[in-house]
């Protein structure tokens, strides 16, 4: 080959096409697993995310700028970490023995005072305290949906009685408010939180056999207020007191939202799994779900973390989970390599865990990549959604 | 293997082990909570050090493979004509 256009030719086709189908391949290994469920796939992060939570995860561990953030990412990190060893030990009933207890010790620092401090300086007062009564504090819908997972994986865990009164305090909130909405911090109300907290209700009620709640028929028909028409997402934030949207539809929220919603009603968190699907983006079989849909820009915050060419990370790896649990294993693939991508996934002796993911980070992919159905075959008669 | 593309095959070789041995070095030195420390000491190394992998690793997954098939096959194609 003598001719410089034709060498140049034959290089460019290799790169192109070297390019098309190398990284998917390798950042896409191990994803087809972990939507089967695949032990050996699922175990290698579940260790390495209990060995981190073992080891002393605690608000002064991160440094946000933020006491409230960093008290946020300790209480996730706990939260995640439940919901993911959970999942783990639904799909592998073997591993239950091993993550009970590591759950067990989640749960103690989720009801723990120094973990709820962030809630406490924003609130004036413990939302833990004087429960069932109380006011406001919806982020205890995380704290009580991992409590929810324990206790259906140990129906005798000693958080059996936080857990009751917890539950009856966010149902008579969400009861009394007239949007099915409350504040999670005062003056602030968010949709995504609100599904937690619905979300941690009903898989309470399977895990001990209590009949659906009526009033939680009348949330599940509310919460289209909640979506927007056009884009299929949810509302980022809310005004609990006009029943009015606060802000625009957002992606990161949308898909918590999908993952919380999964425990209360199949059907809406498909409904927003497919708002998700239409901000869906990518190139070279990657994946990424744009945080603000057609017609809003914005900048990434502490929900959204950050925005890249539009695609929000937390977006991306919180609809992991709606991907998986509504049956979309292509969308799952390339969201995951996305992750891989730029997580960049390291093999320790312990296990497996994400370079660049950090506590918070791995615990979320943990969970979000884990998600399941198979709760359902654990709930007590008379319970589940 | 006379005329075979070395030097592209070194480097090819030398980013590949950049773009993993980089992941387990960034992973050891705890590129997370390096970054999230308040110290300003730390960002000083780790933000620069961390652009430099993500370009490693991008260039590693994307560019050396297409690279590397490009001068193997124009390395057969010479090798081809010269024994003809």
């Amino acid at each position: 080959m003598k001719s410089r256009v034709a060498r140049w030719s034959v290089r460019v086709a290799a790169l192109v096409a070297c390019a098309a189908v190398v990284p998917q391949t390798v950042c896409g290994v191990g994803a087809a697993d972990l939507y089967s469920d695949d032990l050996a796939a699922q175990e290698g992060l579940a260790r390495q995310v209990a060995v981190s939570v073992t080891s002393g995860v605690a608000a002064s561990s991160f440094h946000t700028g933020s006491p409230r953030f960093d008290g946020e990412w300790a209480f996730g990190t706990f939260t995640m970490t439940t919901m993911g060893l959970g999942h783990v030990a639904l799909s592998h009933p073997e591993l239950r023995e091993a993550y009970v207890p590591v759950m067990e010790r989640c749960a103690e620092e989720l009801t723990s005072p120094s973990t709820n401090a962030f809630g406490t300086e924003a609130w004036g007062s413990p939302g833990l305290e004087g429960l069932p009564g109380g006011e406001g504090h919806g982020y205890l819908g995380y704290t009580n949906l991992a409590l929810g997972m324990l206790r259906l994986l140990a129906p005798e865990t000693r958080f059996a009685g936080v857990h009751d009164r917890l539950t009856e305090a966010l149902a008579r909130r969400m009861e009394a408010s007239p949007y099915g909405l409350f504040e999670t911090y005062p003056g602030e109300t968010y949709p995504a939180d609100m599904s937690m907290v619905a979300g941690s209700i009903a898989l309470h009620d399977c895990a001990t056999g209590r009949a659906e709640r009526p009033w939680l028929a009348g949330f599940r028909a509310g919460f289209s207020r909640w979506i927007d028409p056009g884009s299929g997402l949810a509302y980022q934030a809310a005004d609990a007191k006009a029943g009015a949207p606060a802000g625009p539809p957002r992606a990161s929220g949308t898909a918590l939202a999908a993952y919380a919603l999964s425990f209360l009603d199949e059907g809406l968190s498909k409904r927003l799994h497919e708002g998700l699907s239409r901000a869906r983006g990518g190139a070279l079989g990657f994946g990424v779900v744009r945080e603000y849909p057609e017609g809003h820009e914005g900048s990434g915050d502490i929900d959204s973390g950050p925005v890249v060419l539009g695609a929000g990370v937390s977006a991306t790896g919180f609809s992991l989970s709606a991907a998986k649990l509504h049956g979309d294993p292509g969308m799952f693939v390339a969201l995951y390599r996305t992750a891989a991508l730029f997580g960049v996934p390291v093999q320790k002796p312990s296990g497996r865990r994400f370079m660049s993911g950090g506590p918070l980070g791995n615990a979320i992919l943990l969970a979000m990549t884990t998600a399941t159905f198979k709760w359902r075959s654990h709930c007590k008669k008379g319970g589940g959604a | 293997m006379k005329g075979a593309p070395k030097r592209t095959l070194i480097l090819a070789a030398v980013i590949l082990a950049a773009n993993v041995g980089g992941a387990y070095l960034l992973d050891a030195v705890g590129l997370v909570q390096g970054l999230l420390s308040p110290s300003g000491a730390a960002l000083l190394y780790l933000v620069p050090l961390a652009a430099l992998y993500y370009v490693v690793r991008l260039t590693a997954l994307f560019v050396v493979p297409g690279v590397v098939l490009g001068a193997a096959v124009l390395w057969l194609f010479d090798r081809r004509r010269v024994s003809h």
